[in-house]
């Protein structure tokens, strides 16, 4: 529903924790009670629900990925995906993001230097986004090339515990089964500074922050590697405190989920 | 089947690709919400009580 004073944002963030609780709905019932289709609603009909199908990217098709459900190129999900993409191409997010960069580099003087080279990942974040997304689709049928950045995680992850777990948190649509990339690599490689991040969060009381950071650890459970930190009473503990936000509701949905496919 | 009519233009405008980088790269919450310390305005009233109310130490022989 736009509102004729709202900014794209506003409308844009409106559109997101709608499709965000779509995605829930499809959560429970693709695989869930043994179903095999999603709601049948449309999806896509506005820009601004395009623009949260790219907002979400493969998290629209974690339903799909941890139930492990057949993907084709008839899904409603996949359909307005390959229209998202149309609408908003991956190089012109990067490209609008880079500039965006370089306006605010003009401002920066030299004690901020040190701090922007992790805030250099920013084109990355987008840019691993756009691609999770794009193989997805992919696999749905519909071909959309999108290389991943160069970019890949920064050095020191264990020393810089704190910048590289929020880098991680942008990234939480990739912390899903099926996709595997260098930033999966990193990640479980640092399980344990994802486990700080995730406790940093907590203590701040950033439940969204640490549901997304979260995933990264439950997805390393559900691949049999150790968590750091006990992930059932955290979920239930963001699922009680973590507010009404769908998408915090969607990672914290997912998480389970992963954590609790270890004991599959 | 799932039908929709495609009438948008063929691409956003710049303030929507700003919109849209800027809610998938989703920055933490930038004040922490975590408890403070706030020590009660009785508190130093109520330590004084305390301590004349409480019973003298054992004098030494």
């Amino acid at each position: 529903m736009p509102f004729a004073e709202a900014s794209p944002q506003e409308e844009f963030s409106l559109a997101v924790e709608r499709m965000a609780v779509r995605a829930l709905d499809a959560l429970d019932s693709v695989g869930g009670a043994g179903l095999t289709a999603a709601p049948a609603t449309v999806l896509g009909a506005s820009t601004a629900d395009l623009a949260a199908v790219r907002i979400l990217g493969a998290d629209l098709f974690a339903p799909y990925l941890l139930a492990g459900a057949t993907l084709h190129s008839g899904l409603a999900e996949a359909v307005a995906m390959a229209d998202a993409f149309r609408l908003f191409p991956p190089e012109q997010l990067s490209t609008q993001q880079v500039s965006t960069q370089q306006l605010n580099e003009q401002q920066l003087n030299e004690q901020q230097l040190s701090a922007r080279q992790l805030s250099l990942q920013g084109p990355s974040v987008v840019g691993w986004r756009d691609w999770a997304a794009a193989e997805v689709l992919s696999r749905c049928g519909h071909p959309a090339v999108v290389r991943p950045p160069a970019v890949v995680t920064p050095d020191g992850v264990e020393s810089r515990w704190q910048e590289w777990s929020l880098w991680m948190a942008k990234l939480s649509p990739l912390a899903v089964p099926g996709l595997d990339s260098p930033v999966h690599e990193s990640a479980r490689r640092g399980l344990r500074a994802l486990g700080r991040g995730t406790v940093r969060a907590m203590l701040r009381r950033d439940y969204r922050t640490a549901a997304r950071i979260a995933r990264w650890l439950a997805l390393g459970q559900s691949s049999g590697m150790e968590s750091p930190l006990r992930l059932e009473p955290l979920f239930q503990h963001i699922r009680l405190f973590g507010g009404p936000s769908a998408r915090t509701a969607l990672d914290v949905r997912v998480g389970e989920r992963l954590a609790r496919a270890v004991d599959r | 089947m799932l039908t929709h009519e495609m009438t948008r233009a063929t691409q956003a405008a710049p303030e929507q690709f700003a919109a849209l980088t800027s809610l998938m790269a989703e920055e933490e919450a930038p004040l922490s919400d975590a408890p403070l310390y706030s020590p009660e305005d009785g508190g130093i009233g109520v330590l004084l009580l305390g301590l004349l109310l409480s019973p003298k130490p054992p004098k030494d022989r």
